[in-house]
């Protein structure tokens, strides 16, 4: 995956409530941005080591 | 236990990680046509059941009700799933067969697992980002409105009740650890995640 943005929607708040590909995508990305106010933080555990999380208060 | 499980618009990767894993662990797992069968038969063996498209009346509420005997009996031993195409309910054919089995069998619990439905899909393949406020018809007389960002509900219910709407549910942060559902008598205040939905009386 390279030079792509994908916005991705992250469901109502269950973190099992995001799709496979959603899952997939934050697994796999170099950066993932995410509105720290209303993503459950439990979707981002599994991305790959070292991968920059920013968590934007009032994106 | 019956488990109403939607699969979003059609691309097997749109399904959501409860919605396979639901399919995975139900013992039995009905689809209402091709297109389901497809996107579950990577997590289950699907059984289908037919709801033809025909307009005799009388041989229609023979076989939904033949189609919820099915589904109910397997519901009530063990958990059974129904598995449809978008939101299981939003327009779906999942609705009536659940208000069937409310209505006639009594003692099984229906959940269901909210998808990607034909709104978030259109949205996002037109693309059609969906900024103000919109109307979603299949032609039908409108019963039901939807309030986003529902901070002041009581004064809202107050204002749609004027408007015929006598039916109020608040939601504050749905799916959530926090979640609250108020029935009756509404806050004067909520939050940026409140949603209230009025519907006029069914007939």
């Amino acid at each position: 995956m390279s030079k792509k943005l994908y916005f991705v929607g992250a469901g109502p708040g269950d973190p099992e409530l995001i799709t496979v590909k959603g899952k997939r995508l934050l697994s796999e990305a170099d950066l993932v941005i995410y509105a720290g106010s209303l993503v459950n933080p439990a979707l981002l555990h599994d991305q790959r080591p070292g991968i920059d999380q920013i968590g934007r208060a009032h994106v | 236990m019956l488990i109403g499980i939607s699969l979003g618009p059609g691309d097997p990767d749109l399904l959501t990680l409860k919605a396979a894993a639901a399919l995975r662990s139900c013992s039995r797992v009905f689809v209402p046509g091709g297109m389901a069968s497809d996107l579950v038969r990577p997590y289950c063996q699907p059984e289908l059941l037919d709801f033809p498209m025909i307009h005799d009346q009388e041989e229609l509420e023979r076989i939904w009700k033949k189609n919820a005997a099915i589904v109910a009996e397997a519901a009530s031993s063990a958990s059974a799933a129904f598995a449809c195409i978008g939101d299981v309910n939003t327009f779906s054919t999942f609705s009536h067969l659940e208000r069937m089995i409310r209505d006639n069998y009594q003692g099984i619990e229906i959940q269901t697992i909210p998808g990607v439905g034909v709104v978030p899909a259109l949205a996002s393949r037109f693309p059609a980002p969906l900024e103000g406020s919109f109307m979603v018809s299949d032609g039908s007389p409108m019963d039901t409105v939807i309030r986003i960002k529902a901070t002041r509900p009581r004064k809202l219910a107050e204002e749609l009740q004027e408007r015929g709407f006598e039916e109020f549910v608040l939601g504050r942060m749905l799916f959530t650890p926090e979640e609250e559902i108020i029935r009756g008598t509404l806050p004067e205040k909520s939050d940026y995640f409140s949603v209230l939905l009025a519907r006029r009386r069914r007939s």
